[in-house]
């Protein structure tokens, strides 16, 4: 198996601030890596990072084989969901209409969607939602919206999901059913997937590796090992049981 | 009505109302979908700096109208994105400077500017056979533009970042969106005037969204009222004592107000049938 995504020391300025420093890690095909931390902790700005949006300052990238700063040509290699709130709600669009979104790049500018259906199809096929093809999307409960929108970010075939906070807002089943087909994607197509999640329980379920971020990288390894370790105090700056998911503050330690 | 048609002025109008109709009721698909409706009106009111600089300098105020809209059209979107602010703030800002600057301008160069009442409240009745034919090529330049990049104009639309990410150029292609929005409101103005401007390209887009599910059925119906609006303003005018513009807008906003009380009816005929079928 290959590495995907290989990240060695990376920083990023905005601002003038740095806004991720010293992010090390290795994602290899077929892996699911959860990244977790708090609110603002730079978690979108690494997945927008990767995507080759944002430039680092320094350190080394390499996705899909090509090293920064030249990820735009892997892009269309790349699925992106992005946050619920990114997306026009009341926009008058079918479900086709939105998963065909996805099958546009710089390539089919200027040019008619040879085999769109066949590919919607396949993708709608792949998270169960075939039967929806002709409803409007703003008519679908949140859960069903966000099948849709991960139909739309696989309707590429991509070989590298990236996915940010997919179970925001949506209710407990729906979240179930959601990592479920997760699951069911990366042991049938074989996909390597990037995730961010704050439900740091359902993450841990269904990653390979987790990494915990909050503008420095302050934990990296197997679930497991990851989630009774003190580099998560770290991250989110209070003190967690996680069997009874309270997360003391630290002055309360005192 | 046929007597209307007689008279080369109108001749001229009902075209200019055809041509200009059409190219704000299909902007105005994007303008609703886009959020940008204030920005119709912002630059619109911004205009009248542009327009000032032509009255006093004793070039065509078409032209540096022109000019001054699409510039402050794309520097909207470039301070809004460079500078991460909110679109409606940036457009606030240069609405004021704008109009201030044609104020300052028009009082300081004090003279008659008979063009300043037509440019403020519209006369299509003045329209030229050079302005029919400026109106068409922006109409041709606009369409050609949304023909093309449709899918890509609806994708942005749709989800800017997810757009971005599959690696469509959406900073060219808004700001074309913005400098035809620019050029647009120029040509509108002569119908309509700077003031009432923004309902020709707010409006129709607006009502066609309150009672169509698809897109397709929104752009058609977007036409129908720009249409509707435009043509049917100036035959109304032509009959009674209104001035063409305001006659225009009124028809657009009572054909948004038909559109909300359908759109009323049809929901509760929506939820009555979904409480019979739940029996």
């Amino acid at each position: 198996m290959g590495e995907i995504v290989r990240a060695d020391n990376l920083f990023v300025r905005l601002s003038g601030k740095n806004v991720l420093k010293e992010i090390n890690f290795s994602v290899r095909e077929g892996e699911l890596m959860g990244v977790i931390g708090p609110n603002g902790a730079g978690k979108t700005t690494l997945l927008r990072v990767i995507l080759g949006l944002i430039p680092i300052s320094q350190g080394r990238l390499e996705v899909l084989g090509r090293l920064y700063p030249q990820l735009k040509k892997v892009r269309p290699m790349i699925g992106y969901m992005p946050q619920r709130s990114s997306y026009e709600k009341d926009i008058p669009l079918s479900v086709t209409d939105v998963v065909s979104t996805g099958l546009l790049t710089p390539a089919t500018m200027l040019h008619r969607l040879t085999k769109g259906n066949l590919r919607v199809k396949e993708a709608l096929q792949a998270v169960d939602m075939e039967r929806y093809a002709k409803r409007y999307f703003q008519e679908l409960s949140g859960g069903e919206q966000q099948r849709i929108l991960l139909a739309r970010s696989l309707v590429r075939k991509p070989k590298l999901l990236l996915l940010d906070e997919p179970n925001a807002g949506l209710d407990f089943p729906a979240q179930q059913k959601f990592t479920a087909l997760l699951q069911e994607l990366r042991e049938r197509d074989k996909l390597t997937i990037i995730l961010i999640s704050h439900d740091l329980i359902s993450i841990a379920s269904v990653a390979d590796q987790l990494i915990g971020i909050n503008c420095v990288m302050h934990t990296h390894g197997r679930p497991g090992d990851l989630l009774n370790c003190p580099g998560l105090d770290e991250v989110y700056r209070c003190q967690f049981d996680l069997l009874s998911g309270i997360g003391r503050g630290r002055r309360d330690q005192k | 009505m046929s007597e209307m048609l007689n008279y080369d002025f109108m001749q001229r109008a009902l075209i200019a109302a055809f041509l200009v109709g059409t190219l704000c009721s299909v902007l105005s698909f994007f303008v609703v979908l886009k959020r940008l409706s204030f920005l119709g009106a912002g630059i619109s009111h911004t205009a009248l700096g542009g327009i000032a600089i032509g009255l006093v300098t004793g070039i065509d105020p078409v032209l540096t109208g022109s000019i001054f809209s699409v510039l402050t059209a794309m520097g909207v979107g470039y301070v809004s994105r460079a500078g991460k602010m909110s679109v409606d703030t940036v457009i606030g800002i240069f609405y004021a400077a704008g109009m201030a600057l044609g104020i300052a301008l028009i009082s300081a160069f004090e003279g008659y500017y008979p063009e300043l009442f037509s440019l403020l409240f519209g006369n299509i009745l003045s329209v030229s056979f050079r302005d029919l034919l400026l109106m068409g090529i922006i109409l041709l330049l606009t369409l050609a533009f949304i023909v093309l990049f449709f899918k890509e104009l609806l994708a942005i639309c749709f989800d800017e970042e997810m757009a971005e990410a599959g690696g469509l150029p959406v900073g060219p292609l808004y700001m074309v969106l913005l400098a035809v929005m620019g050029l647009t409101v120029i040509v509108s103005i002569q119908l309509v005037g700077i003031v009432l401007v923004a309902a020709l390209i707010v409006i129709p887009g607006a009502a066609a969204l309150r009672i169509s599910k698809n897109y397709r059925g929104m752009l058609a119906l977007s036409l129908f009222f720009g249409l509707v609006g435009s043509i049917g303003g100036l035959v109304l005018s032509y009959f009674y004592p209104v001035p063409p513009g305001a006659a225009i807008v009124l028809i657009l906003t009572l054909l948004f107000i038909l559109t909300l009380v359908l759109n009323f009816f049809l929901e509760k005929k929506l939820q009555r049938r979904g409480s019979f079928e739940q029996r």
